[in-house]
């Protein structure tokens, strides 16, 4: 089609892409690993010890190459201070398990350093961990759950003589506390349900498969929120490296986020209850799953994950796939990925505080510290967040989202109840859609209106109530802008 | 069971839109591809009343629909644009001849002149004597490189004031797939511009930058349009291929996805210090080129020299090589030294 179209280059400039057969020319500074050296069975950096699973470097070069990684991420970042509390969600995959790993070896060596000078004063942070089983999200009955959770137990638990707190939650536990009290505008004859119905009947409403695994993902994050902030700590470690975020770069393109995705994917995202943070963004799933066989560190395998939804039809899964098949391509291809999506730019909630000290390092070091973007509080259009994927809303779509909708919703009381106080507010489908994301609204929210209205209703409260806050914020910011029209301060 | 258009609801559905799966019939599928392009053109002011626009005819499917649903809308709509053909003889035997023959075609059916710009003319060289020097593996290169400039020199000698080209939906979507993987932040930056080139001397734009491949083909199926379709003989077996099989994967799970990536191409956060080098001119030729000498005039002068591998070969080290690698760079984008390569790097 290049040559047949008759039209050069795609990109619109001079480089012939289109044509492009040796890709090389447009690809500048690749590190590319020599897939397989020559001198196979010698690590490439010390040159000394032996190594194994065709990889370039011993268990101990390893080692210094992750954990200085993770180190510099979190050093870098201020990720973790000796005040936090910070809690690990483990997935039983290589990537949290590395994580734990790590977080365990720095504090113990920061514990040592801090005894041997009798410090006083200063602390080490605290450390704990959590895992949350999916099972009723996928096939009902939790298969296997004592047995992962006694495997989880094992790996956390034994070999530290400090034991780490595990705490083991269930998807549905987003619904929890919710179960017995009816809010506004649910059903009354609905009665009691558990809160495994409530997950099933909403995930129910999705027919996207897509769109399915991306609102578990939502809910997850939401029940490992609740975790965290209800046992006090200060920041969640999320085990994503660079290979996730590669294929989830490509994912987020293909369902239209490419607005709010560079959020998703920087070492610190303080959009949450509970700072999140990412101390392996830079290290390959490749690094993580060597070094979890290399040095012993046991992995669980989730099996409730693996036969949940049709894989063929999913467009994550077909994102991994196109990732892993450049990656077999060429070894530095996620890394590219990662970097390219890396200079997109983050958001207000993705900078780290600086503090003096730290500010003062930087300096010295030459690095610059980026400064926090000046709000002219007046008539600035409140930056919301998609109830249900907490994705940052493009203004584009937040002016346009009401003559998309209005025509259909005129007669369909756009105002919520919010008046009644006291009261939880309800707000009409409509309405809840137009505060959504464009992604959202096309692969987890049903087409059509008495499905939509049910699946609203279906959401854990934290979605709804977030939904409210957006809206009245937005009238509020719409308020300001004819705030000189406006004879009285009646809201009507 | 007959089934009845989702639009008219009178007709019986002819077919299912690629777009977004709806039935429709073979009128409605007609007003409903011509109107949205329509509503492209408008929406983004694509065209000027009065402006003299070439359409980049190769005789394949996109260009022959574009020049198709350009004249007709000119007409329908009163654009009031002087509307020509512009075809490029590559000199590729069997292939272009073919092609040539159907824009000649093309060119009494719809009454719009048609204009003829040789390789062999601007560049002595015929793309089969090209590939008789290089071979069959970086071809395409040049062929990208030398259309482009030979589409832009054939439209300012018929004093054309801008050009549309027939990329469509899957084209760009494609590309911006192809600079996330590549690592090319500057080009994903530019690559979702509806209209392209607006500093230099003639902008190009994409009418069909929202219109499915699919819906294109069937579009000439159903009209019965004159194309030629048979691929280029030296068409690239590229790393493209990839990104393509993905994209038609993707539109097999969810149509929707394609304008997605168009979406998401056009709202990434990208700053703008990631933006275009300065562009400068070509000092051999006068085209438009960030380097020294454009792109174009590197390749030839391989060619003439008889070094044919020049400007397509990534070298690394120092010296003659990196001064050709740089001066091939084109609009990527580049160190400060890669923009202004001294005298020494490139010895002519
Ligand atoms: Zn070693
Ligand atoms: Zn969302
Ligand atoms: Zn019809
Ligand atoms: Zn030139």
């Amino acid at each position: 089609m290049a040559c047949e179209s008759g039209q050069g280059c795609g990109a619109g400039q001079g480089c012939g892409t289109n044509a492009c057969s040796s890709e090389n020319l447009c690809s500048k500074d690749e590190r590319v690993f020599p897939p397989n050296g020559k001198k196979s069975g010698v690590c490439a950096k010390c040159k000394e010890q032996p190594t194994s699973e065709d990889f370039e470097l011993c268990c101990t070069c390893l080692h210094t190459n992750l954990i200085s990684k993770f180190k510099t991420a979190v050093n870098q970042n201020s990720l973790v201070t000796p005040a936090d509390h910070v809690l690990v969600a483990f997935s039983g995959g290589a990537a949290s398990r590395v994580a734990l790993e790590f977080l365990r070896e720095i504090r113990l060596r920061q514990q040592t350093d801090l005894d041997a000078s009798r410090g006083q004063g200063t602390r080490v942070f605290g450390l704990g961990v959590v895992f949350v089983d999916e099972a009723a999200a996928w096939s009902g009955p939790s298969l296997d759950l004592e047995h992962t959770i006694e495997e989880i137990s094992s790996i956390i638990l034994t070999e530290s003589e400090r034991p780490v707190p595990l705490h083991i939650a269930k998807l549905q536990d987003v619904f929890e506390a919710e179960g017995l009290r009816s809010s506004v505008g649910l059903d009354e004859d609905v009665g009691i349900r558990s809160s495994e119905e409530m997950l099933q009947e909403l995930l129910r409403n999705v027919e996207d498969v897509t769109g399915k695994e991306d609102l578990v993902t939502y809910l997850r994050m939401q029940v490992l929120q609740k975790i965290a902030k209800e046992h006090g700590y200060t920041k969640l470690v999320l085990g994503v490296c660079s290979s996730r975020i590669a294929a989830r770069s490509i994912a987020a393109t293909a369902k239209g986020q490419g607005y709010s995705f560079s959020a998703d994917i920087q070492y610190w995202d303080s959009r949450w209850p509970v700072t999140v943070v990412l101390p392996l963004r830079d290290v390959l799933a490749r690094e993580l799953d060597v070094y979890c066989r290399l040095a012993n560190l046991k992995t669980v395998v989730n099996k409730n994950t693996l036969h949940g939804t049709d894989k063929s039809k999913s467009i994550n899964e077909l994102s991994r796939e196109f990732v892993s098949l450049l990656q077999e391509q060429n070894f530095s291809r996620e890394y590219t990925i990662t970097r390219t999506m890396g200079k997109l730019k983050s958001f207000v909630f993705n900078t780290p505080p600086v503090g003096p000290i730290e500010m003062a390092l930087r300096r010295r070091r030459g690095i610059e510290t980026p400064k926090p973007e000046t709000v002219s509080a007046a008539n600035t259009v409140p930056d919301l967040l998609c109830p249900i994927c907490s994705a940052p809303l493009d203004v584009r779509d937040f002016l346009h989202g009401d003559v998309e909708f209005t025509d259909k919703s005129s007669n369909n009381a756009e105002s919520p109840s919010v008046n009644s106080k006291g009261d939880l507010p309800a707000l009409s489908s409509d309405t809840f859609k137009n505060m959504c994301c464009p992604s959202c609204r096309f692969q987890i929210l049903p087409k059509n209106e008495p499905k939509t209205e049910s699946m609203v209703k279906a959401l854990p409260e934290v979605m709804r109530d977030r939904a409210v806050a957006n809206f009245e914020d937005k009238q509020c910011w719409m308020r300001s802008r004819i705030q000189e029209y406006l004879l009285s301060d009646d809201e009507d | 069971m007959v089934r009845h258009c989702e639009l008219c609801k009178a007709k019986r559905a002819a077919l299912v839109r690629p777009r977004n799966r709806q039935q429709v019939c073979k009128d409605c599928f007609y007003t409903a591809f011509e109107e949205e392009i329509h509503q492209t053109i408008v929406d983004n002011k694509l065209f000027n009343r009065g402006d003299r626009v070439a359409v980049a005819a190769s005789g394949g499917k996109d260009s022959t629909v574009l020049a198709h649903v350009l004249t007709l809308l000119n007409k329908r709509h009163d654009y009031g644009l002087d509307l020509f053909l512009l075809s490029i003889d590559e000199g590729i035997a069997g292939y272009r001849d073919d092609s040539l023959e159907t824009v000649k075609r093309n060119e009494t059916q719809y009454g719009i002149p048609l204009e003829v710009v040789s390789y062999k003319t601007l560049y002595n060289w015929t793309m089969d004597e090209i590939v008789k020097e290089i071979g069959l593996k970086n071809n395409c290169t040049f062929c990208g490189v030398f259309r482009r400039q030979a589409l832009d020199r054939g439209a300012a000698k018929m004093k054309a004031v801008k050009m549309a080209t027939g990329h469509n939906a899957d084209d760009v979507a494609e590309t911006i797939l192809l600079n996330i993987v590549r690592g090319d932040i500057a080009r994903l930056a530019r690559c979702t511009s509806i209209i392209t080139g607006e500093e230099g001397a003639l902008p190009r734009c994409k009418p069909f930058k929202y219109t499915y491949e699919k819906e294109i083909v069937m579009y000439a199926y159903f009209k019965k349009l004159d194309y030629f379709s048979t691929e280029c003989t030296y068409s690239p077996n590229a790393y493209r291929g990839f990104a393509r099989e993905f994209i038609k994967d993707l539109e097999a799970i969810r149509p929707q996805a394609i304008l997605d990536i168009i979406s998401s191409g056009e709202r990434f956060r990208i700053d703008s210090t990631a933006k275009m080098p300065e562009q400068g001119l070509c000092e051999r030729c006068g085209y438009i080129s960030s380097q020294k000498w454009c792109k174009a005039c590197v390749l030839l002068d391989g060619l003439n020299r008889g070094l044919p591998k020049l400007g397509i070969t990534r070298t690394r080290g120092k010296g003659l090589a990196n001064g050709v690698e740089n001066a091939s760079g084109g609009g990527k984008l580049a160190s400060k030294d890669d923009r202004s390569p001294s005298k020494a790097n490139i010895d002519f």
